[in-house]
């Protein structure tokens, strides 16, 4: 076979590679245990509404699931090889942009889609199970499939044009963001604004109103079999020019251009970079590595890149507008609403860029060898985690504030317009808890997330399994507790009333701050076996791998 | 009475486990105050990881290593001040300047402030890269970001260097140079442990050679002891102008001399003994009457000895 010859070794290699059934096998009893815990604690609505919410429930999951995957899969698979230098081989051959871009495609999407495919046969239990229908079934797997692609087209799209990893990332969390939650948002921002709904045209761009338009409800209803199959089509399109795009861009950015130049460039001065006073504070950062040469190298690059800046602006507008509709209108209560979850998006948004560079540093050393070298070297290793932790908390200082302001902005809207937000005294206290409880937490979250990712990314053997792996351990648990909270309200298994809603977010502060303070601790621990324990285990487990996987591993093309 | 000189590195028993795989066993090497010490071994013999355990990233699983006296493990931060250590990849910032590299590294071995610039600007000197000083490391050429892994492992004047692979994806140009530097630092009284596969360099080089195989030292000691061990017998080649039958009468009468025969006109003279002199064989001729014409010695080269004395096996 001489078509997509890449695309063929992958395919061998996925195969022999043990990972690839650990993988679905995981997704399948994962799915299946979030499923049989749903079924366990419903006993108020009937079976054909339960079926309804449990699909509804794995779906968004499976959803969530595929709209971010492209972040940890493909977002530095191509960025990782310029940078490596290794591209450049491949482009010494015939294979063309499409051949490596495919080939790249394969190679670290097939666990997801072999993942997908696993969670399926759970989705359709309540399919059998009665509530769900056939159509509505398969259009939603249809959105999941569609909405995979997308997130792996978009990764691939950002990884073309990008070198570094944290920008990789980031630009195709904020490809993601516009796609699917920009459209609509927008959409309830000219509701509220100017009392219309704008056309359905301005979110078939969105892969959650896709789904939302999948559900039998939205379907059935005026425009919806339309504003479904346009939204699927555009999804699709999207995705495969973001390939096609992927596919001309990279054979033009792989090379290095001459160093100290911009964009596709090589090497970068992180003074050419320019400086990055707002989010992130840098006034208390070292100028020479004198002092304290890790502090110092931890806080030389630029703390915010410019796609990092312009994805939290984005919510944060998105949020200042809701915020002011809220505080304006005299029936703010939608905006209200608009804006809680606006401000969620923020602060989840806020702590994946704090995990992000939590990793970035040691992970980057670790995988250079530059770590070694500075280990052979008198720096104790107490010192170089202690002015890692320092330059992590001053290079987080800016966006905790802006986060904190975000919370304040909410207190500010509960205390001022009460009225305007239909909300009681209790209301209100409820919400000061939620907000002032959150505050807390996002301290507690930013601490943990900097200790966690330390240690991640000495674990870790790349840099977004360590991200992935800092923010399982230390967001899974609160992220968990709202998808049970909002699945048991969506039943009405949970019918609470003004008490036992303030006992409930107490509780899920508690099992966040408890989540932090034991995440914390194991990473301290795992700190404490030593830096070198980390760097000298990961490399001898690598040196396997290699030998496992042979040849092509050095060029990087597994996954 | 006085104490015997401490060597610059010394093993006893030094064990590495990865698992049930033993990357280095029971070595036990000694490389003295001095040496331009050559380590050699075929890939995965267990070179790196011996350099690495001395360099005290790695903790032995067995066994003991001294650095000029002090315990790798025990005394890591005392060693770490004395060495410099070098590996097989260059672990560099690409988007840091020369001069702020080393810089860096400088502050991490605490040199003051204001000695750094000073002696930042003599190792760029040393290693021939002042010119490149303020330009980024990824602008740099392989050879350059060589010299400045080396000029790194100078920045702090350690008395050891351990250079792993320090020549290997050079051009020859760079090679000979970074052979020149090396020469240069033994003049200047630095130890250096070099692990190399350019086996040819390393002999004109290095006083001293160890030999690893799967982990386990098969030979340490001076160059020419490990030629006489490995040579059967020396062997001579001689070209006399006058009668050959007469001259070759005269080497088979002498006991120094095991075995001769005549290949492509010449007198092949295999020497009884590696403490032997070739010149024997031209004092035998001479003073038989025979007119010699040319005489030159069989030198076994490293990499012959390597191959004799390696099975090739690696683990």
């Amino acid at each position: 076979m001489t078509f997509l010859p890449i695309v063929e070794r992958e395919l061998r290699v996925a195969a022999r590679r043990p990972g690839t059934y650990r993988t679905r096998w995981f997704a399948a009893m994962g799915m299946m245990a979030v499923w049989l815990l749903l079924f366990a604690v419903n006993r108020r609505v009937s079976a054909a509404e339960l079926n309804k919410t449990l699909f509804m429930a794995l779906g968004i999951l499976a959803l969530g699931g595929c709209l971010f995957a492209g972040i940890f899969l493909t977002a530095d698979c191509l960025s990782e090889e310029k940078r490596e230098g290794t591209i450049g081989l491949l482009f010494l051959t015939d294979l063309r942009g499409y051949d490596v871009v495919l080939g790249k495609l394969v190679a670290t999407s097939v666990h997801s889609v072999y993942g997908l495919l696993a969670m399926l046969p759970v989705l359709a239990l309540p399919l059998m199970m009665g509530g769900v229908t056939v159509g509505e079934f398969w259009r939603v797997v249809l959105v999941l499939v569609a909405t995979l692609f997308l997130s792996l087209s978009m990764g691939m799209f950002v990884s073309a044009g990008v070198r570094d990893a944290r920008q990789a990332m980031v630009g195709t969390l904020l490809g993601l963001v516009v796609m699917a939650g920009l459209p609509p948002a927008v959409r309830w921002l000219g509701f509220i604004l100017f009392h219309i709904w704008p056309a359905g045209v301005v979110v078939w761009p969105s892969s959650a109103c896709a789904f939302a338009a999948a559900l039998d409800a939205a379907y059935r209803g005026y425009n919806g079999a339309y504003d479904f199959w346009m939204s699927l089509l555009m999804a699709s399109w999207v995705s495969l020019g973001l390939l096609v795009a992927a596919a001309v861009r990279l054979p033009r950015a792989w090379q290095e251009k001459a160093a100290g130049t911009h964009g596709g460039g090589a090497t970068v001065r992180p003074s050419d970079q320019g400086a990055a006073p707002g989010l992130h504070g840098r006034s208390r950062l070292p100028q020479s590595p004198g002092a304290g040469p890790y502090l110092w190298l931890a806080s030389r690059t630029r703390s915010s890149d410019p796609l990092a800046r312009l994805l939290l602006g984005l919510i944060l507008v998105l949020w200042l507008c809701f915020l002011a509709a809220a505080l304006v209108l005299d029936d703010g209560k939608s905006a209200f609403v608009l804006c809680l979850f606006t401000a969620y998006a923020v602060h989840q948004v806020g702590k994946y860029l704090v995990a992000l560079e939590a990793t970035r540093q040691l992970s980057e050393d670790r995988r250079s060898g530059a770590l070694e070298l500075l280990l052979v070297t008198p720096l104790p290793e107490a010192q170089i985690l202690s002015d890692q932790k320092q330059a992590l908390s001053t290079r987080s200082r800016g966006l905790q504030r802006v986060l904190l302001l975000v919370n304040a902005g909410m207190c500010l809207a509960v205390l001022a317009r009460p009225k305007q937000l239909s909300m009681s005294p209790t209301d209100q206290a409820i919400f000061l808890e939620i907000f002032l409880g959150g505050t807390l937490v996002l301290l507690l979250d930013f601490k943990a997330l900097q200790t966690v990712g330390t240690w991640m990314a000495l674990r870790a053997r790349r840099h977004h399994r360590a991200v992935l792996g800092t923010l399982g351990r230390v967001m899974l648990v609160p992220w968990a507790g709202v998808f049970m909270l909002v699945f048991l309200v969506m039943t009405r298994t949970f019918q609470p009333s003004e008490m036992k809603l303030a006992v409930t977010f107490g509780l899920w502060f508690m099992a966040g701050t408890v989540t932090d303070l034991v995440s914390s601790a194991q990473a301290r621990a795992g700190l404490k076996r030593g830096l070198r324990f980390w760097v000298a285990g990961s490399e001898t487990a690598e040196q396997q791998t290699l030998h496992a996987h042979g040849p092509w591993a050095s060029v990087g093309l597994n996954a | 009475m006085n104490e015997p000189p401490i060597p610059a590195v010394q093993t006893f028993g030094l064990t590495r486990m990865y698992g049930s795989i033993a990357a280095v066993y029971k070595l036990e090497l000694t490389v003295n105050k001095g040496d331009l010490f050559g380590f050699i071994g075929s890939n995965g013999a267990g070179k790196t990881t011996t350099l690495r355990i001395l360099a005290t990233f790695l903790a032995p699983s067995a066994g003991t290593a001294k650095i000029l006296g002090r315990d790798v493990v025990l005394e890591a931060g005392a060693v770490r001040h004395v060495i410099g250590y070098m590996p097989d990849f260059f672990g560099v910032y690409k988007d840091m300047e020369v001069t702020e590299y080393l810089d860096f590294f400088g502050a991490c071995y605490k040199i003051p402030t204001a000695q750094r610039e000073k002696t930042v600007n003599d190792v760029l000197e040393l290693v021939g890269l002042t010119e490149k000083k303020g330009s980024l490391i990824g602008a740099l050429s392989r050879g350059m970001q060589q010299r400045l892994g080396l000029a790194r492992v100078l920045i702090h004047d350690p008395q050891l260097l351990l250079l792993d692979e320090p020549a290997s994806g050079l051009d020859p140009r760079a090679r000979i140079e970074m052979m020149a530097i090396l020469q240069e630092l033994q003049r200047l009284g630095k130890t250096i442990i070099i692990s190399s596969h350019i086996l040819s360099e390393l002999q004109t080089l290095c006083n001293r050679v160890a030999i690893i195989e799967k982990g386990r030292l098969i030979y340490s000691g001076a160059v020419q002891g490990v030629r006489d061990q490995v040579s059967q017998g020396r062997v001579v080649w001689a070209r006399v102008s006058s009668d050959q039958t007469q001259a070759i009468d005269l080497l088979k009468a002498r006991k120094e001399i095991a075995e001769v025969a005549v290949a492509d006109g010449e007198i092949k003279v295999t020497l009884a003994g590696p403490e032997i002199e070739h010149s024997t064989v031209a004092d035998i001729l001479v003073h038989g009457g025979a007119k010699l014409m040319e005489l030159r010695e069989d030198e076994v080269g490293l990499e012959e000895v390597f191959m004799r004395v390696t099975r090739g096996d690696t683990q």
